[in-house]
């Protein structure tokens, strides 16, 4: 198989020019690794048109799977479909690839190309230009007092500029530098500030920390809410938004007054033009942004609304499938996009650092990896969250944890969209409308620590006892439908510290008074605490369980303080209770470890929820399950 | 009458009953309309399909919701209720109908009295 490269097509693009898909060859590839930011990497490409070799040529983040995935490799020819030129301080133009197809590998360098005449800097003799334009024969020098972009090299490589007059009439414009015709020829000369929209903006993937002329035109993709903080160098406050473009995206943050400027300023999905600001080494940390600097709005930024906004993308994800998880370090900020399975309720919580409420929801999110992970709303987005219709839901800047097997929970920061319009979602949409809503999926999380969450991880006794569960390290969650056989009527209770938070048992000094060891206190009185050894059977064998109050209670009907009172006072109505509960069944989740108690090692099982069973839930997962044993 | 008490009386759906001609069949339904001598009525089965229930004696209660039919399947497909029971309230029946389906497919594990491998 052979190439023909695009020859010439190098020192055009060098020259300010912007060749429609050239064909070229990649000679290398180098991975930059970003000053202290994790996870962040870039390729920088030598590229060849057969005539030149390009070395300033960085690959786009978002292509870089090309390279990870090895389809890009050295000496693969490939067809530039979306690049951008960005110039940078000293005029040397760096191309950045947005988009590249790989066409094949020849395994070997074409032809030798020598590196390119990169523009070098400074101001163009128009006497070189002239020479230059004359020695052509061509058009005569456009009087455009532009600073050229050009700037001397041998006649040689000009030449090779020149030796495809076929191409669009642009080939071989040496001189022509900001004449317009060029893609972004003019980027830090005329967008000054002030004047957004003449001139080509930045592209946001040329930013960097050494050039301050600049504007961006972009997208807010999200912006987060005002946060306030308060240390010891004072207080204030601050608001971050996402900035998208063609080239990548970029997180930016406005402090204090630039805050309250721009708060109303900046609304989700708009586009505008920014110009200044600083720009800093990104904190990997807080954001699933990939990009190496991060703004920060200062006294001179400007924002400018955008009304033309139709070229530039929505938002862009990096969706991991949930199996990837596992992998993942925990704290990571990811995209997912999945099918919610089912949803609990909103419950609230108190978080222990600032005693504040907030409103919190898990979800179980299925993808077509057919793993299924929990994901946790927070305040808003738990409470208008409504999954009844097993909508497609996708996060941006989720944070990875390992809370539980891996868990994802929203973070300040985060984006969830309900069935957004993107072709993922229609794919998966298909996908579970087809194939997913009927099958099991296997939960990377466990059962949430708590026990609220839904039963996921089913296992019949006997399986739990095949399959060792509960003799690893970490305790083993399970689910099961299960009958109550026997409980324990006479050590199901006991008198407990009447402190709030205690429970230690007390011990009755048979005076009136009862002793918590816990408190080093004496209290005349002692509240009823649950602790119910329960045989709970299913179809496969059985199992002593513990079930503390709240589960106890579920188990029982009544609730701790009336069962105190009853044990107390009317004894046969304290057997009834225990009489009724029997043979009544559950949907247990189960929390099995191994537990060594005088050099006696034994598998405890304790309950963690105890749900009445849902017969049309239940009935689903039986049909599915002899759906999947029919085909074994 | 008491043919019904001696032989198994399998599980069905509409589709299922060109199979049980002259056979008792145990089949359930939504009650759709209701003849006004009350010799008859119309149930919409678990696979949506409309089901004569003939009745030896006119109706003395009214019928609607969800209701089980014990019964003999007549040549055209109708069935010759000998007798009913009123379910109220929630009732999947295309869970009912799933299930109905399964236990046809995997006949060895859901045998009827009659079969005597179980």
């Amino acid at each position: 198989m052979s190439f023909n490269l695009n020859e010439g097509t190098i020192q055009e693009i060098a020259n300010g020019g912007s060749p429609k898909s050239p064909v070229l060859q990649v000679l290398g590839i180098k991975k930059i690794q970003s000053a202290g930011a994790q996870g962040s990497e870039r390729y920088r490409l030598l590229l060849s048109d057969g005539k030149h070799t390009q070395s300033s040529a960085m690959l786009a983040t978002q292509q870089n799977h090309l390279v990870n995935s090895g389809q890009l490799e050295q000496h693969c020819v490939i067809r530039l479909e979306k690049y951008i030129c960005n110039t940078i301080q000293d005029n040397r133009r760096v191309l950045i690839m947005l988009e590249v197809q790989v066409l094949g590998n020849p395994k070997i360098k074409i032809k030798n190309p020598t590196p390119v005449n990169q523009a070098g800097g400074g101001a163009p003799a128009p006497a070189q230009n002239a020479s230059f334009g004359s020695s052509y024969g061509r058009r005569p020098l456009t009087s455009v007092p532009q600073p050229s972009f050009y700037r001397g090299g041998s006649s040689h490589a000009v030449n090779g500029g020149m030796n495809r007059p076929g191409n669009q009439g642009g080939a071989g414009r040496p001189n022509q530098g900001g004449s317009g015709a060029s893609f972004y020829p003019r980027s830090n000369v005329a967008a000054s500030p002030g004047t957004p929209g003449r001139g080509k903006p930045t592209p946001i993937a040329g930013l960097n920390p050494y050039q301050n002329r600049w504007t961006i035109r972009a997208r807010v993709t999200n912006k987060g809410s005002i946060r306030t903080w308060s240390n010891a160098r004072g207080e204030g406050k601050l608001f971050s938004m996402d900035l998208l473009d063609e080239s990548g995206e970029i997180r930016a943050t406005a402090f204090n007054d630039q805050c309250d400027k721009f708060y109303d300023l900046i609304e989700i999905g708009k586009v505008y033009f920014i110009s200044k600001g600083g720009l800093k080494t990104a904190n990997k940390q807080y954001t699933s942004i990939q990009n190496d600097y991060e703004m920060s709005f200062n006294n001179d930024t400007t924002v400018v609304l955008c009304e033309d906004e139709s070229d530039l993308p929505s938002i862009t994800y990096n969706f991991v499938p949930i199996e990837k998880l596992e992998e993942m370090n925990p704290n990571t900020i990811i995209d997912l996009i999945g099918v919610c399975k089912s949803y609990g309720d909103v419950t609230t919580i108190t978080t222990r650092q600032t005693n504040r409420e907030v409103n919190k929801r898990d979800l179980q999110i299925v993808d077509m990896s057919g793993k299924q992970v929990n994901l946790t709303l927070w305040g808003g987005e738990a409470d208008k969250f409504d999954g009844s219709s097993c909508p497609v839901v996708a996060i941006k800047g989720a944070r990875l944890s390992d809370f539980g097997g891996r868990s994802l929970s929203t973070v300040g920061s985060s984006t969830v969209m309900i069935n957004p319009d993107i072709p993922e979602a229609f794919q998966l949409r298909g996908w579970y409308d087809k194939v997913g809503c009927n099958s099991e999926a296997q939960s990377i999380s466990t059962g949430a620590g708590g026990g609220a969450g839904r039963p996921t991880n089913w296992k019949s006794f006997k399986q739990v006892i095949d399959e060792n569960l509960g003799t690893g390290e970490k305790p083993d969650y399970f689910s099961t439908k299960g009958t109550i056989v026997f409980m324990k009527k006479e050590s199901a209770m006991y008198q407990a510290c009447p402190t709030q938070d205690c429970n230690k048992k007390v011990v009755d000094l048979q005076n009136g008074f009862f002793s918590c060891e816990k408190c080093s206190k004496e209290f005349p009185n002692f509240k009823y605490r649950l602790i119910l050894q329960a045989n709970v059977a299913d179809y496969s064998g059985n199992q002593w369980t513990t079930c503390f109050s709240e589960q106890a209670e579920t188990i029982l009907e009544q609730n701790t303080e009336y069962l105190g009172n009853m044990k107390d006072q009317d004894d046969t109505g304290f057997d009834q209770v225990f009489t009724e509960a029997n043979f009544k069944s559950y949907i247990f989740t189960m929390r099995v470890k191994m537990d060594t108690y005088n050099d006696e090692s034994r598998i405890r099982c304790s309950c963690v929820g105890a749900q009445p069973v849902d017969f049309k839930e239940y009935s689903k997962k039986l049909i599915n399950e002899i759906r999947q044993m029919a085909l074994m | 009458m008491g043919e019904a008490f001696e032989q198994a009386k399998p599980r069905v759906n509409a589709s299922m009953l060109p199979q049980h001609i002259g056979k008792f069949v145990c089949l359930l339904g939504e009650v759709m309309d209701v003849d006004p001598n009350g010799l008859m009525f119309a149930v919409k089965t678990s696979d949506g399909q409309r089901v004569q229930i003939n009745l030896p004696e006119p109706l003395e209660e009214m019928v609607s919701g969800t209701v089980e039919i014990v019964g003999e399947v007549t040549n055209n497909c109708q069935v010759t209720c000998q007798s009913y029971i009123l379910f109220g309230g929630d009732f999947d029946m295309n869970l009912y109908d799933e299930a109905i389906k399964l236990a046809t497919e995997h006949s060895k594990y859901y045998p009827l009295s009659e079969s005597s491998n179980f």
